[in-house]
């Protein structure tokens, strides 16, 4: 299944590791309910990326965009 | 080819533009976001005869079993009108590389109609029959019975009006007259639509199929058909219950009927041939991938981006199918020219709008597995 946007606050690292471990981090300050992490995928497209979440079905719920 | 599209008050689209067109594109959305609203849209802005406008309905199976003729009753053609109102005009405006041109529907009354037109309205019978009498005692002229659909189109070579009429006859039963005054002008160019409730329309296939023999092109539609059946060694039109149809030579002791060798056979067929037939112009497609496998739809694609180029033809079609957006995006990657972009029409408040995915914005959602329809 496709990820959907789903919380207010969204935090885009860099590649799956990073994803593994700040995401660990989220649960463990018990911020998961209200943070998603969202992996890029290399850092060298980052102006896509941003268009790719700008252009998700769901990014009208954001209100908070963080980058790793 | 269109570089943009704009429709107003077209069903539920209220103000909707598509921006950057390229050869192919792809509409996705949620049900009833429009997706097949806005092919019709691209059908109709593709003509200036307003007699298409009572075939519309019938693309998504719609056909009125009987038209009454009472003075309180819509129009038939309402239903693409935005709420249901024909008095809001539909716009529909292109922009392609030969300028622009627009056509605007709008219901008209009987007092917009030329006298000459008017004249020829059928008058009242003098004497009235049971049907006759019924009628009339509905409304106090035959002519106030009309209903008129008015198409003003405009381009770089002019601008025209005309008038689609519909009015009751009563010899020797109540039925319907329909005329287009004056005469229209052909299309800007040629638009072919395949509906996405398929069913094979095997007389015009044998035509767009001979018509394709003529030019020495059946190569393109045996190429195509080898991706779903790579046994497949040629293609003829022979007689079938005594209709022409098209068979395939897939090695065994006699050829097959098309439509007979599968849905996906028959879908990919119907595509190629209705390509040639729009050649210079718009192919609309909804839910193209009815019928094929996921398997299949990457090779599928790149068949569709060289058919297209080579026909030169415009491609708008809609999907649901995640598995057919990536093998979209995959198989143009291929192409030299990645002549491809996906909208998705979404509802912001009240007004559907069109986000758009060039190759850059897609590669990065699809890596980042986010949804995208």
């Amino acid at each position: 299944m496709p990820i959907r946007l789903e919380k207010q606050s969204i935090l885009l690292v860099e590649g799956k590791d990073d994803e593994g471990f700040i995401a660990a981090f989220v649960t463990f300050l018990g911020l998961a309910e209200i943070i998603q992490v969202i992996r890029m995928e290399g850092k060298d497209n980052l102006a896509n990326c941003f268009a790719a979440i700008k252009n998700e079905p769901n990014f009208g719920i954001v209100q908070r965009l963080g980058i790793v | 080819m269109y570089r943009s599209f704009y429709v107003e008050n077209y069903r539920c689209l209220t103000k909707l533009e598509l921006s950057d067109l390229r050869r192919v594109n792809l509409v996705v959305g949620r049900n009833n976001m429009g997706k097949t609203a806005l092919l019709e849209a691209l059908f109709l802005g593709g003509s200036y005869n307003p007699q298409i406008v009572a075939a519309i309905d019938i693309f998504r199976g719609v056909q009125a079993k009987r038209l009454e003729f009472n003075v309180d009753k819509p129009p038939p053609w309402s239903t693409i009108f935005r709420d249901f109102d024909p008095k809001k005009p539909i716009l529909l405006q292109g922009s392609t590389e030969q300028g622009k041109h627009e056509v605007q529907l709008t219901a008209a009354s009987l007092d917009e109609l030329p006298p000459s037109l008017m004249s020829r309205l059928t008058p009242f019978p003098a004497k009235k029959s049971e049907t006759e009498k019924r009628v009339s005692s509905l409304s106090p002229s035959h002519a106030s019975y009309a209903r008129v659909l008015k198409l003003v189109y405009k381009d770089a070579g002019g601008t025209g009006t005309h008038f689609l009429i519909m009015e009751p006859q009563f010899t020797p039963q109540l039925t319907l007259a329909v005329s287009i005054e004056p005469p229209p002008p052909p299309p800007p160019f040629q638009t072919v639509y395949i509906s996405a409730p398929h069913i094979t329309n095997i007389e015009e296939d044998a035509n767009r199929f001979s018509k394709l023999q003529v030019e020495k092109r059946t190569h393109l539609l045996l190429d195509a058909l080898r991706i779903i059946e790579p046994r497949l060694k040629s293609i003829y039109l022979a007689l079938f219950n005594g209709e022409a149809m098209l068979h395939g030579d897939i090695g065994e002791k006699r050829l097959i009927p098309l439509p007979l060798m599968g849905a996906g056979t028959a879908r990919i067929a119907s595509i190629v041939l209705a390509m040639s037939e729009a050649a210079g112009g718009v192919l609309l497609i909804d839910e193209i991938e009815n019928g094929l496998h996921h398997s299949v739809l990457e090779k599928f694609w790149e068949v569709i981006g060289k058919t297209a180029q080579e026909f030169k033809v415009q491609i708008f079609a809609t999907t649901h199918s995640l598995e057919c957006i990536h093998a979209a995006h995959k198989a143009f990657l291929k192409q030299q020219d990645y002549d491809f972009a996906l909208y998705r029409l979404d509802r912001k408040e009240e007004t559907v709008c069109a986000v758009r995915y060039d190759r850059g914005t897609l590669e990065a959602a699809i890596e980042m597995e986010l949804e995208v329809r």
